[in-house]
């Protein structure tokens, strides 16, 4: 038995994810999976789901879902304002009924929302993961009146509910380590990249965000051979623009690497809203 | 014994980068391909998966069952102890190529470009063999070498929205196809009616790095008869040499 949800309004980009896809780089097929992995983690947790279980990613506007049958569903990452049949409900695992209408439109704090279902939702696997690949995959992200199945359970599971989605983390450093081109910068372009104020640019989509900053001082001829990138890799364009690569980046790319973002803080950043300022802290590597 | 000077460095949480003198020398890529390939057989345990450039190997690997420095070590001693000479299998492929401008977006503009008619676009574009080094960019985006050097111009200076799939272009020094419908800024020189990317196949692309690719010119009926074909399932790529 499946049950089904409804997508009444899609929100602004929502999309199933899962952790990602592991032995297709090498067909330069992206990753792909939750741009804010902690949080997606933490949500099947919640649930005592699978940690690889799909879960739907919420960005900056949440979306409206009905649902046809009973399940228990589960938040974390940004913090948002729940309505439960119209009504505020202040938890962050819910109990939900045949016929009832969630909304997730709202988020306050934070950008992107996980939502987990136990058991999970039905996905159909692309390359082993749920994740879309742009140009392969028909649609990368839910339409309204679009249907997504779940699996249906007789016993109520069991639920880690003292597990609450973690405070927000408010403050704007984000940590990076040096990237396999860091040693392109001169020692000025070093110090000054660190005290430059960032803000992720409105264009930023799954595969890049690109960043907005006062960088004339990266303006560079710098030429390298196209190389490796994974998520987490920060390019510099020849225009002295940052472009931070996220979950669904290319395998490869041409521009020098110049710093790195850890697991920690892709999560981090991830969850900046577009136009919030940040600072770049670089970490010696221990 | 491993020939070329190599450096091994972390890479995110769950990389590792080994660097070969950064060339495009079919020699380097064939040794760091071998590597790779020895690599990929090795070492169940740690070993994730792993992606190819030209003169670059990352190495994604479980922390959970390897420390960095570990990781570093092994790969030392590996590639230390590691003979490239075996020649590996590899294949030539003939890819046809349509040059008509009903296809071919760019090819009168490019021809004009270069001062060159298009029978002289052709001959130089399909006359040589093109060794595959890496896919990247996209799905089944092949990066050729080899391109002769007449043929070289810079990439458009306003990208396309929508390339085409199977769409030939040239950018700088380098000629690729696009495998799917892509946006992209490379110069439109000819289109292939055939895929090479088939998610819906086990082993999706058929071309490997390593491989040779020459291209054959066909025209606009002969590109329509293969378009045909390869949607009716009954097209196989054409091999040169094994």
């Amino acid at each position: 038995m499946e049950g089904e949800m409804e997508i009444i309004k899609p929100g602004l980009f929502t999309s199933l994810q899962d952790l990602g896809r592991k032995g297709y780089r090498h067909l330069a097929i992206p990753n792909g999976g939750a741009l804010d992995r902690a949080s997606a983690r933490r949500v099947n947790l919640m649930l005592n789901n699978n940690a690889n279980a799909p879960i739907l990613e919420c960005t900056q506007m949440g979306p409206v879902l009905k649902f046809n049958a009973p399940c228990q569903v589960a938040m974390a990452g940004a913090t948002v304002e729940v309505k439960l049949n119209d009504a505020p409900i202040n938890k962050s695992i819910l109990e939900i009924e045949a016929g009832d209408v969630l909304n997730l439109q709202k988020i306050t704090q934070g950008k992107l929302l996980y939502l987990g279902i136990k058991n999970g939702f039905i996905a159909e696997s692309f390359f082993c993961a749920c994740s879309a690949v742009a140009g392969l995959s028909t649609s990368m992200r839910f339409e309204k009146n679009d249907k997504q199945a779940y699996y249906l359970s007789n016993n109520r599971g069991t639920l880690n509910a003292n597990l609450k989605s973690k405070p927000f983390n408010n403050d704007k450093v984000i940590e990076c380590l040096a990237g396999p081109d860091f040693s392109l910068l001169s020692e000025m372009q070093i110090a000054r990249l660190t005290e430059t104020t960032f803000q992720i640019l409105p264009t930023a989509n799954r595969m890049a965000y690109p960043l907005k900053g006062s960088t004339k001082y990266l303006e560079n001829q710098f030429n390298i051979l196209t190389n490796p990138v994974i998520p987490g890799t920060i390019q510099l364009t020849p225009s002295g623009q940052l472009i931070v690569l996220m979950r669904d980046a290319q395998t490869t790319g041409g521009y020098p690497r110049i710093l790195t973002l850890p697991e920690k803080s892709i999560n981090k950043f991830a969850q900046l809203k577009t136009n919030q300022e940040f600072l770049l802290h670089l970490t010696a590597r221990s | 014994m491993g020939i070329y000077k190599i450096r091994i460095e972390k890479f995110g949480d769950e990389y590792a980068l080994i660097n070969w003198p950064q060339k495009i020398d079919p020699e380097i890529s064939e040794d760091l391909l071998q590597f790779d390939h020895l690599i990929n057989q090795k070492f169940e345990d740690w070993f994730i998966e792993s992606n190819t450039t030209y003169a670059s190997l990352c190495i994604r690997y479980d922390p959970a069952k390897i420390s960095f420095n570990d990781l570093e070590k092994t790969l030392k001693v590996t590639y230390q102890s590691f003979n490239s000479l075996a020649k590996r299998d590899s294949n030539l492929w003939e890819i046809p190529v349509c040059y008509h401008p009903e296809v071919a977006e760019d090819s009168i503009i490019f021809c004009k470009q270069k001062n060159i008619d298009l029978a002289q676009l052709i001959k130089w574009h399909s006359e040589v063999i093109y060794r595959v080094y890496f896919l990247g960019f996209l799905p089944g985006f092949l990066y050729l070498g080899g391109m002769d050097k007449r043929l070289e111009l810079p990439r458009r200076s306003t990208p396309r929205q929508s390339v085409p799939k199977g769409a030939v272009g040239i950018a700088g020094n380098q000629t690729g196809i696009y495998p799917q419908v892509s946006p992209g800024g490379w110069n439109l020189i000819g289109r292939s009616p055939i895929e090479l990317f088939d998610a819906e196949n086990p082993s999706p692309c058929f071309i490997q790095p390593g491989d040779q690719v020459k291209f054959k010119p066909i025209d606009l009926r002969t590109f329509s008869e293969i378009i045909t074909s390869v949607y009716n399932n009954n097209f196989s790529p054409y091999k040169l040499k094994t």
